[in-house]
């Protein structure tokens, strides 16, 4: 949705109707996080960060342990709103699981994960374009953009990750500003 | 840096207190001029704020994996909200070379981020280690266009110090043969990329009197006086442990420590500078212990301060007395005042759609360069600003970092994405002249104090029109020059964060007229004699090149005059 259209939706809509609603949105983002949740739902965590990456022929984001990295990271993020995206997001992904297959989703199939994770993927483009801005600076990122991004830093920069899901060079010794780039040859870990 | 160089650590320093020389700071011009003196014969104390930083050893993080620190190489909240200046430069990995925020306040007046290294080695452990030689064109610029004063040198007068300096710290370039560029001999340069190299073919053809060039940077690409080579892993503001770049640390301190003149005393801030008015000159210096808040005095011959440009001016000012109530030197009234630091932060980003078989291997600590191609002369006179810019720029295929936040996929062909190289990348940021400005200017606070009783330095800075002129032209050459090139996707950016250059420069400025300078044409206090200044403060205009290789030419150059001088009896 570009700017015009944002604006004319919002006269459709009615100011009040929109503020409403990014007002119900923007009280779920405060408070203090339920931190001790990340701790106690690891598996769900991991599992998250496996449907992001999956374990191929080479380690997924759970054998990884991308997901340790993630809890690291928003227990020392003093980004409130971050924080709580991501552990309302995870708690809804819980609930989501339970109502629509009536397991958890650490016992879902992997397509029925697939399923889930595209369906907060569909929540989190909900608001794209002009008004995805308003609503990312009203409400910070989505569940699943923090959950993509952090899982994706997280298996890059694990040992398995850079070792084997990427190339790992510890001391290169030397540079070559040109090689052929050889097929299934992948992309440098570090920069 | 050899264990000798720890005997002559705290324990000489308290035995003795005269000198020949003293050195405050031990960064990039501190450890030359250490080493300078030493060579010279001169029994060299080097005072350093900061903790000991001992080459290898002290570089903890050096060898670590991405995966062996707890937040990866991000910063954390705490680091934005603890150090929110020294966090802007910053990573996990070389966060031990930074100052505290907390600890050393400064004031902003407007917003300035003065980015700092407390230790042995100072920044020169962190630094960006691209070295460009100043030409007329900007020696000259003040004394033409009537900003600031004039340079008290020229190219020729700097030229063999250049290649001296260079000699000894070992630079990877190329002779590229540009008039306003001037090369020396350098170890060989490191490759560019096809990207890269398609970008300086488009430059080639589509413009007169412009170049892309590769980076000179002094990274040693063959094994050089026992250090390097290189080992292109790109982590060199962790310490080097093979000694594949310059620092004060892996060369210069080595260098005077083993001719045994060397006494380096850590935690010792200086407080101000003893004069005395019977001999005209600067008597020594009195410290405060950074640990004990012990103060104490040493004595020397001659002085060289070295503590970086807003430092040394602020001890300048903080050494008041009746002979000089402005400030230590500062009969002119200039020392604080003019200010310097490059904009930066502006330029363009591309794509590249070709190439799709083409990568490389090793990570260069370094990239291309496009040297200044405003204002040469007539021909290449800009309307709207004088002076210059030049362009650091970097050729990249996408990798993880950038795909991650491009793509919306998940699952395993987000993952195949991850792991493939992507299109060919090409950034290119502005680097420009900033003009001196007396408005731009340090100076003490009359009542807050950090934790050792030192005055707050309040920084001043603003960068003017001509700077802003300057950025909009930068911001549309680089698209223009990434257009002619076939790029695509062609992405202008701009964002201005003053200081984060971390070139500032200009406090204590060289001149031809100790009225309006501070310094006379040897760096050389012209209201005391046996007091040289040569790092960023002695600035009279700042160029658009990386400076730090111009502030070690002018440093050996200086030893070299005051050795002389007091072996003639003259100071």
């Amino acid at each position: 949705m570009n700017r015009k259209k944002f604006i004319a939706t919002l006269s459709i809509l009615g100011v009040g109707s929109v503020a409403g609603y990014y007002g119900f949105q923007f009280a779920k983002t405060k408070g203090t996080p339920d931190i001790n949740f990340l701790d106690n739902n690891k598996d769900l965590l991991a599992d998250l960060c496996e449907t992001i990456i999956p374990k191929t022929n080479t380690p997924g984001a759970k054998e990884a342990m991308a997901h340790e990295f993630i809890i690291y990271s928003l227990k020392h993020s003093k980004e409130e709103a971050l924080v709580n995206n991501f552990i309302n997001g995870l708690k809804d992904v819980q609930s989501y699981s339970l109502s629509k297959y009536d397991k958890p989703f650490t016992q879902l199939a992997k397509i029925e994960q697939i399923a889930v994770v595209a369906h907060f993927q569909e929540i989190g483009k909900n608001f794209s374009g002009g008004l995805g801005k308003v609503r990312n600076k009203i409400l910070g990122k989505s569940f699943f953009s923090i959950l993509k991004e952090k899982a994706s830093v997280g298996y890059c920069t694990s040992m398995l990750g850079a070792k084997q899901g990427l190339a790992y060079e510890y001391v290169p010794t030397r540079f070559i500003g040109c090689i052929e780039l050889l097929p299934g040859q992948k992309s440098w870990a570090t920069k | 840096m050899s264990d000798s160089l720890n005997v002559n650590l705290n324990i000489k320093a308290e035995a003795q207190i005269t000198y020949d020389a003293i050195v405050v700071g031990s960064g990039i011009t501190g450890g030359l001029a250490a080493k300078e003196l030493c060579e010279k014969g001169l029994k060299t104390l080097v005072l350093e704020r900061g903790r000991n930083v001992e080459h290898i050893k002290d570089y903890t993080t050096a060898m670590k994996h991405p995966w062996e620190f707890e937040n990866r190489l991000e910063i954390t909240d705490e680091d934005r909200t603890t150090n929110p200046v020294q966090s802007m430069s910053y990573d996990p990995g070389n966060k031990h070379f930074y100052v505290n925020d907390q600890d050393h306040p400064y004031i902003q007046q407007k917003p300035y981020n003065w980015i700092r290294g407390y230790q042995v080695g100072g920044r020169s452990l962190t630094w960006g280690r691209q070295v460009y030689r100043f030409s007329d064109l900007d020696f000259e610029a003040n004394l033409k266009d009537g900003h600031g004063v004039d340079w008290p040198i020229r190219y020729k007068d700097l030229e063999p110090w250049y290649n001296y300096v260079e000699q000894f710290m070992g630079v990877s370039g190329c002779a590229d043969g540009i008039p306003h560029l001037p090369h020396g001999d350098y170890l060989p340069v490191m490759d560019m990329n096809c990207i890269e190299k398609h970008l300086a073919e488009s430059i080639k053809k589509n413009y007169d009197q412009r170049w892309l060039i590769s980076s000179r940077v002094a990274n040693l690409t063959k094994g050089y006086k026992d250090r390097g080579p290189c080992q292109f892993r790109n982590l060199c503001s962790r310490g080097c442990p093979y000694g594949g770049y310059f620092s004060s640390n892996s060369a210069s301190l080595p260098a005077a420590n083993a001719t045994g003149n060397l006494t380096i005393r850590p935690h010792a801030i200086v407080q101000e500078i003893i004069y005395d008015p019977q001999t005209k000159k600067a008597k020594g210096v009195r410290i405060i212990d950074e640990l004990t808040k012990e103060t104490m005095e040493f004595y020397a011959k001659i002085i060289f301060l070295n503590a970086s440009t807003i430092a040394t001016a602020s001890i300048l000012l903080n050494s008041k007395s009746s002979y000089f109530p402005n400030g230590f030197g500062n009969s002119s009234g200039q020392v604080g005042l003019n200010l310097m630091d490059h904009h930066k932060g502006v330029g363009a980003t591309g794509m590249y759609e070709g190439f799709k078989d083409k990568y490389y291997a090793g990570r260069r600590p370094a990239g291309v360069y496009i040297p200044r191609f405003r204002n040469l002369n007539e021909q290449t006179k800009h309307p709207d600003f004088v002076r210059g810019y030049g362009y650091q720029a970097d050729g990249e295929r996408s990798e993880w970092p950038d795909i991650m936040k491009d793509d919306d996929s998940f699952g395993e062909g987000y993952k195949q994405k991850l792991s493939t190289p992507g299109p060919w990348t090409m950034w290119m940021g502005a680097w420009g002249e900033c003009l001196p400005n007396s408005e731009n200017k340090i100076w003490l606070d009359a009542e807050k104090k950090d934790k050792w009783g030192m005055p707050l330095v309040n920084v001043n800075f603003e960068h003017g029109a001509n700077d802003m002129a300057m950025r909009k032209d930068a911001k549309e050459s680089a698209q223009e020059m990434l257009e002619k090139a076939n790029f695509k996707n062609i992405k202008p950016f701009e964002f201005l964060f003053p200081g984060t250059a971390i070139h500032e420069m200009g406090t204590a400025r060289m001149g031809r007229d100790a009225k309006t300078s501070v310094l006379n044409a040897h760096n050389q206090m012209n209201d005391v004699k046996n007091v040289f200044i040569t790092d960023g403060s002695a600035m009279a205009s700042s160029g658009c090149q990386n400076p730090s290789l111009t502030y070690m030419a002018l440093t050996a150059r200086a030893c070299d005059y005051a050795v002389s001088e007091l072996k003639k009896g003259n100071i």
